[in-house]
């Protein structure tokens, strides 16, 4: 396979094979850091810091399972790590906003949009929403990555889903009349 | 739910297969980084540098001050080996002139000196080099011949002259060379030679490294000249009388003439100017020698007065302390919070050692505390033991369950909750104390009855005093002790010394001194570069 003879030239330090690999990777992993950073300027500097500590360790990549899924954790750790730091806190006092239903016409939403918007949420909303809903993480996991309780992910994955819903809307009603 | 769970569904098909193509440049700004192994040099903090400059200046101006002596002893060491060796010969053949010695001898060695000072009078710096091996072979050649010449008793006057000066350079020497010998330290040399200079001449004490220089300068030259005339007396008598005898005439003739000539000369001589006035019974009391013999008695008081090296003083001094960077010694979260630092009143003893005229050693014990507040701190109490956090303390027992971060970082993490942490805000205040120990160099610049110098030096400093609280509305509660600070560490320091005598041995003294902490800091400073200006104020005795 070209890609594993590639990932051993990576182990050797190969800078032409390091090379082919961020060209293959980068634009999946720089989906990963958009999602996760606060801006697009955030999400470069990640990436490169990212692939940096990839190409530090791929010797202990074994070849089992996908190396995107592998390359996609290790960004994600990467990124997590900046946020733990941090030592934010728990609230306790923090209230659990009730879920409204609201109708989303996702017809009308753009991508650079959503991106803004995930970007907006505050920290610790942004990282529980996108490991939960957009990379299939439990909130057990979540709660051992995040060093929080379980009960304070699913609290802060209704926070954020909360405050995108809010979004979404007014953004609907501001783009109503173009759109139809 | 249904319409919570539209929103997840909205969100996972839109980025199920989401890709963003980094900007171009990207793998350019990882190759390089990757390539970049070396580390970035440590920048040499700007104020470090600053003191090492300031004690540079003063350490190359203390050594331009007394480079012409540093000359001078070298040159002396040398011509003294050749000739202490002639010394005895020398001797004993001045043994013999004194006998002849007149009046006129005397007047006209004197004279003689007059002439070499006048040839040379403006040439500070001859070069030594030239007087080589070669050149005190030659010297030594020309006693003989002198001897030889005395022997045959041709133009006895001249040669009485030439070895009567010669024996007393000869004297000069032998003593310098046997005090450089005893000595180790080249400063002491320097000084040794003065003092015997001094006392060899009977001058005052107040001659310059300029006049030494010049003497040397003296005798090279007369040694010089005695070399070209070495192979015949009547050569050296003409060469005199060719050159000088006008002005020997003249001199020997009219001693008011020759002294104001002498004294314009060069102004170190004027024991010449007594001796000659002594041995010619002049009873004339010249005003302009009257001026001189009292200058001269202002002078010895004076060196009398500079006797007190020793002072000792007490210092108390408001000091502020504060950093350069921003960044925070207690966890990096605090980087950007605000920090209110405080100043404080540190007291101290001081000692100082004069060195020289202008240079002085200072060293002494100071007690400072320093503190600051850490603001917009969020904090939240907790039944269960908190991990370690902040990092950098070691938490006592109340320190133990709590949790702390910055406002800044809680408000990014939860967005807009005010509400929340206002309650949960307070300072976290670092207190932290030291014994320091100076070590200084003090250079006057300007030095008459209200003194200033220049002060360059480093400090070493112990921890004495290490407290972190939590400080909410009036209420303050200990929570442990920093863990990265260095039990001892050094201070670069530079500063101003303005010192006011104003009564005896007591003078009052101000010193503003700048002091940047060198590494206060075992580990994860964060950014954070400490100084403290210290305005000592206080009161010292000389003694």
């Amino acid at each position: 396979m070209i890609l594993e003879q590639i990932i051993h030239d990576c182990c050797k330090r190969n800078t032409k094979a390091q090379e082919q690999l961020f060209r293959l990777l980068s634009p999946k992993l720089f989906a990963v850091c958009l999602k996760y950073s606060r801006s697009y300027e955030e999400a470069q500097d990640n990436l490169q810091e990212g692939f940096l500590l990839l190409f530090e360790k791929i010797d202990s990549f074994k070849f089992k399972g996908s190396f995107e899924g592998w390359a996609k954790r290790l960004m994600i750790n990467y990124i997590l790590q900046q946020y733990r730091n941090q030592g934010v806190f728990e609230l306790i006092s923090e209230k659990i906003p009730n879920e409204e239903e609201v109708e989303i016409d996702d017809e009308t939403i753009e991508m650079e949009f959503l991106v803004k918007i995930i970007q907006e949420l505050p920290d610790r909303y942004r990282l529980v929403f996108n490991l939960y809903v957009l990379d299939d993480y439990s909130h057990k996991e979540i709660a051992e990555m995040l060093e929080i309780s379980v009960g304070t992910s699913k609290s802060n994955l209704a926070r954020a889903k909360s405050i995108l819903k809010d979004k979404i809307e007014q953004h609907s009603r501001v783009n109503l009349p173009r759109v139809k | 739910m249904k319409e919570s769970k539209k929103i997840e569904r909205l969100f996972q098909e839109k980025f199920k297969d989401f890709e963003a193509t980094p900007p171009s440049n990207s793998w350019n700004a990882v190759a390089s980084k990757m390539n970049s192994t070396e580390k970035e040099k440590k920048k040499l903090p700007f104020f470090f540098t600053l003191s090492h400059i300031a004690a540079s200046i003063v350490l190359i101006g203390f050594l331009s001050l007394n480079y012409d002596e540093l000359k001078t002893t070298i040159n002396f060491s040398k011509s003294s080996e050749i000739n202490s060796k002639n010394k005895k010969i020398v001797e004993k053949e001045e043994s013999n002139k004194i006998k002849n010695e007149n009046n006129l001898n005397t007047t006209k060695t004197v004279e003689n000196n007059s002439f070499e000072k006048k040839k040379n009078g403006n040439i500070v710096s001859v070069d030594n080099t030239a007087n080589t091996a070669k050149d005190r072979k030659n010297k030594t050649r020309n006693y003989n011949n002198l001897i030889n010449v005395d022997a045959e008793n041709v133009v006895n006057s001249t040669i009485n002259k030439k070895t009567n000066k010669n024996s007393n350079k000869e004297n000069i020497n032998g003593k310098i060379s046997d005090e450089i010998i005893s000595s180790n330290s080249l400063g002491s040399n320097l000084e040794n030679q003065d003092n015997n200079f001094y006392n060899q001449k009977g001058s005052n004490q107040n001659s310059t490294p300029s006049i030494i220089s010049e003497l040397v300068n003296q005798d090279n030259n007369f040694y010089n000249q005695k070399d070209s005339n070495q192979n015949s007396t009547p050569s050296l008598i003409s060469d005199f009388d060719s050159n000088t005898s006008s002005e020997l005439i003249n001199n020997t003739i009219d001693n008011i003439n020759s002294q104001e000539k002498l004294v314009f000369t060069d102004i170190s001589k004027y024991e010449l100017v007594d001796s000659l006035q002594i041995t010619l019974n002049q009873k004339i009391e010249n005003p302009l020698e009257l001026l001189l013999r009292e200058i001269e008695r202002k002078e010895i008081a004076y060196e009398k007065e500079e006797r007190s090296k020793w002072a000792l003083g007490t210092t108390i001094a408001p000091v502020y302390f504060n950093s350069i960077e921003g960044g925070s010694p207690i966890d990096p979260v605090f980087k950007n919070s605000l920090k209110d630092f405080r100043s404080t009143t540190g007291f101290g003893l001081n000692a100082s050692y004069d060195i020289s005229k202008r240079l002085s050693v200072k060293s002494g014990i100071n007690f400072i505390n320093m503190n600051y507040l850490t603001n917009d701190v969020a904090y939240q109490s907790n039944i269960k033991l908190v991990n370690s956090n902040p990092s950098n303390i070691n938490r006592n027992q109340f320190g133990i369950t709590l949790a702390f971060t910055s406002k800044e970082n809680m408000l990014q993490a939860f967005g807009d909750i005010d509400n929340f942490i206002s309650n949960n805000i307070g300072s976290l205040r670092q207190e932290i104390g030291y014994v320091e120990v100076p070590m200084e160099l003090g250079y006057k610049f300007v030095d008459k009855k209200l003194k200033i110098e220049l002060i360059g030096g480093f400090s070493t400093l112990f921890l004495s005093n290490n407290s972190i609280s939590l400080i909410k509305n009036d209420l303050e509660l200990e929570i442990g002790k920093a863990s990265n600070l260095n039990k001892i560490h050094f201070s670069s320091n530079v500063g101003l010394g303005f010192k006011y005598s104003f009564w005896k041995a007591f003078s009052a003294n101000f010193q503003p001194m700048f002091k940047y902490q060198i590494n206060p800091f075992s580990q994860n400073s964060g950014d954070f570069r400490p100084y403290f200006i210290g305005l000592n104020t206080g009161l010292s005795y000389q003694f």
